[in-house]
């Protein structure tokens, strides 16, 4: 579901950081710098690894996010949320980083051609972020399961043995940890008030 | 899980009841019977998210400490970012501030814990490989965070084995297949790295001993 104009934030899916530290953020403060990349840094890579696909480049562009963002912090508006921004710059970066690798070697040869690049639309970056958010915003346990569920493609009883708990302990934390993931996302899919 | 309670949950968590039983639990519950199919589409959508590296993977530990360091260079060479009108914030409040900030990912975010951070090479049974380590003492142990580079997933039959190693022997402190690859590995430790200062990672057979064996694959230290 795509995104109408710029993504709304903050979201159910996080918390967003003190005013006092986007203050200090928008003024150049290098603490506050510190405190946005702890606090969005997995966001911005899971953006960049949507995009880029490689965490040689993903590395890059999420240096390259955060320092954009803080040079230009004084640009952005005080009272509006900062992850939307951020967002914005971190797809824009990773796009950057996805034109310069696509560009032909710049080898003495004439007649260079534009180089058409499938670009990630703001949707997957967008989702991506805020799937990103919400479970950054799990419990360590809830996390742990979903991650073991999804990723590592492990039933219950294979998640239970591997964390030495009863089958029971992992499906109460599976369905709780996938309740609050569907209530953080529920903005994501149609009828997320239900 | 009780389909019939929320069916955008069944649509994310109900493939774990169907893996493990591969007739379906309970046929006369349509799970996902009352969803239009765009609100369908959507939840799939983010369900394809949930198994994606992108999601699961994150920077690596030094990259914090290369952006601060950047970021340090551009004010000392005169570059700063444009500055705004504002009075300077107190840096006592911006402290307090930035303590509250939550924890993501199990990891204290700011100020952090006194993590140690240090280089694992390739050794000749895997020279493309590399890793760096964050070492995190937690109140249970020693929280370990191996981020990996390069390393071949572990064949069938064997996994990969992570050790401390000090002057009173070795410790196991977790184990892996790396076949997805992509994440960070956690690890915890008993022992502390003082007494135990180098990690390495050694490739096993499932049908070994318990002990590590000779096939070394990623070495460090956490001191000279």
């Amino acid at each position: 579901m795509a995104p109408s104009g710029e993504p709304d934030a903050p979201t159910g899916s996080g918390t967003g950081l003190d005013p006092s530290v986007v203050d200090a953020f928008r003024a150049g403060d290098a603490g506050a710098l510190a405190a946005v990349y702890d606090r969005y840094a997995r966001a911005v890579w899971s953006v960049a690894m949507t995009v880029l696909r490689d965490r040689a480049l993903a590395e890059d562009a999420t240096q390259e996010t955060f320092l954009r963002a803080w040079r230009a912090a004084a640009t952005f508006e005080p009272g509006r949320p900062l992850a939307p921004w951020l967002l914005t710059v971190a797809r824009r970066t990773a796009v950057d980083v996805l034109r310069r690798e696509s560009r032909p070697t710049q080898g003495g040869h004439t007649g260079e051609q534009d180089v058409v690049v499938q670009l990630p639309g703001l949707e997957q970056a967008w989702e991506a972020w805020e799937v990103r958010l919400a479970l950054d915003a799990l419990p360590d346990d809830e996390r742990a399961i979903i991650r073991m569920s999804h990723f590592e493609e492990m039933t219950h009883r294979e998640i239970a043995e591997a964390l030495d708990v009863p089958v029971g302990t992992v499906k109460s934390r599976s369905h709780r940890g996938h309740r609050r993931l569907a209530a953080s996302l529920a903005h994501l899919v149609k009828g997320g008030d239900r | 899980m009780n389909p019939s309670e929320d069916p955008r949950l069944d649509v994310w968590a109900g493939h774990l009841e169907r893996r493990e039983q591969p007739e379906p639990l309970d046929p006369g519950t349509p799970p996902a019977a009352d969803l239009d199919p765009v609100e369908r589409d959507a939840l799939d959508s983010v369900a394809r998210r949930l198994a994606d590296e992108a999601l699961w993977s994150g920077p690596p530990p030094e990259l914090r400490a290369r952006l601060l360091a950047q970021a340090g260079r551009e004010q000392t060479d005169a570059v700063p970012p444009t500055r705004t009108g504002h009075r300077p914030v107190r840096r006592w409040l911006l402290v307090a501030a930035a303590a509250a900030v939550v924890s993501v990912g199990g990891a204290v975010l700011w100020p952090r814990g006194p993590a140690t951070e240090f280089a694992l090479a390739g050794t000749a049974a895997a020279p493309a490989a590399s890793a760096t380590a964050e070492l995190t003492p937690k109140s249970a142990g020693l929280a370990i965070q191996l981020h990996i580079t390069g390393l071949r997933p572990a064949p069938d039959g064997t996994y990969y084995a992570a050790w401390l190693r000090g002057p009173d022997g070795v410790v196991p402190v977790g184990s892996f297949h790396w076949r997805k690859g992509g994440i960070p590995i956690d690890l915890w430790s008993g022992v502390t790295s003082d007494r135990y200062p180098e990690l390495f990672v050694t490739l096993q057979s499932e049908t070994a001993g318990p002990g590590p064996s000779d096939i070394v694959v990623l070495d460090g230290r956490t001191g000279p």
